[in-house]
């Protein structure tokens, strides 16, 4: 859950920041705090900072014109589906905020009161998958089907933006699930074919389907890896087809 | 010593010195660029306390800064208290966790499973570092 979107100009300066839970952060001690460690960091080491673990929430930021655009959210949130929202965020800021940014010491911070509606509205479409209903319960056929075998514990379509289709599973699993498409996002952007998790003979398999799926399946222990495979491209298949 | 003997005048030496064996035993393990308790404020600010780093100069530069940057983040959320802030750059990780007013643990290291250590290390140490450091409880 995003519990804030924080907008500074690199120097410090905060242009905006909304608050989505209760969790209450000090936007002036946070302001500086990520000013001050971008700093350190291009005095320094010369290396960009991923994001920033605060306890058990995590930092993600994006980038802009002379601005940098921070969300707070839980630590085991999907970072791909964060940054997307970011991304979009700074889309609309270059286009509707740009000159104002650049310009920002002759003009108000109420001139920026607009980024209230506009990250909310953000934050709300990305946050869901945008399939119908109707493909939804398709989908479902099939992996009520697919968890029929023996050999599947459980199974789950995720969004490459990390949100859960079917919203079957525990939330320890898809946390796992989606800390593996994070690292494989941080390291390839989006190339991942298929993850296979083994541990004491049972196996986690991450297929991705196509640009906007990956199906997710735990196999039961002792199942030989060649037929879970198996299985599990046959599932993709169907679910590619629709 | 170095900067110990200038601020830790009156600590009992024998702790200090294995507090670093240890700290250096610690960035063995864990392949760990540097390792150092580090002053956040007061008279310690920017300071490394106890350490043990491949490159002194470079150690304390980062102490230098980073004291200051970590000093309010315990701070920064009122809900939850921030207990360690990782920082995930490409190729390593720095890691710091406020131990005592005042006095952090700062590492930067390569492989984050050895995060835990470094954590683990701080807890099985507390009580060594609160009688070491008593004015900072």
């Amino acid at each position: 859950m995003i519990h804030n979107i924080l907008i500074l100009r690199e120097s410090g300066e905060n242009i905006f920041n909304k608050n989505f839970s209760k969790t209450n952060w000090d936007e002036t001690l946070a302001s500086g705090f990520i000013s001050a460690t971008f700093n350190f960091t291009q005095n320094t080491f010369g290396a960009e900072i991923q994001d920033i673990e605060l306890g058990p929430y995590r930092l993600l930021f994006e980038r802009g014109d002379n601005i940098i655009i921070v969300a707070l959210f839980d630590k085991y949130d999907s970072i791909i589906n964060i940054r997307e929202i970011l991304i979009k965020i700074n889309d609309t800021i270059k286009n509707k905020f740009g000159a104002k940014i650049k310009d920002f010491h002759n003009h108000y911070l109420e001139e920026f009161n607009e980024l209230d509606e506009i990250t909310e509205k953000i934050i709300s479409e990305l946050s869901h998958d945008h399939i119908s209903k109707k493909i939804k319960d398709n989908y479902k056929v099939i992996l009520d089907n697919f968890r029929s075998n023996n050999e599947i514990l459980d199974c789950d379509l995720i969004s490459v933006s990390g949100v859960p289709l079917i919203k079957e599973w525990k939330k320890d699993f898809l946390d796992l699930c989606l800390r593996q498409m994070d690292a494989f996002w941080k390291s390839k952007r989006y190339s991942l074919d298929r993850i296979i998790l083994s541990y004491e003979e049972r196996h986690v398999i991450l297929q991705k389907i196509n640009d906007n799926l990956v199906l997710t399946a735990l196999i039961r222990r002792n199942t030989p890896i060649g037929l879970a495979e198996l299985l599990i491209e046959e599932t993709a298949n169907k679910i590619f087809k629709i | 010593m170095g900067i110990l003997s200038k601020f830790f005048g009156k600590k009992p030496a024998e702790t200090i010195r294995e507090l670093e064996l240890e700290i250096e035993k610690l960035k063995i393990k864990s392949n760990s660029e540097l390792i150092s308790l580090v002053g956040t404020d007061g008279k310690l600010r920017g300071l490394p306390l106890i350490y043990s780093a491949n490159n002194e100069a470079i150690l304390k530069k980062y102490c230098a800064r980073l004291g200051e940057i970590f000093r309010p983040i315990e701070n920064i959320v009122d809900e939850k208290i921030i207990q360690d802030v990782i920082i995930n750059y490409k190729d390593f990780f720095l890691v710091f966790k406020p131990i005592l007013r005042d006095i952090g643990i700062l590492a930067i290291i390569t492989n984050k499973s050895y995060i835990s250590s470094i954590l683990q290390w701080v807890d099985k140490n507390n009580n060594i570092l609160k009688a070491l450091f008593p004015e900072h409880i």
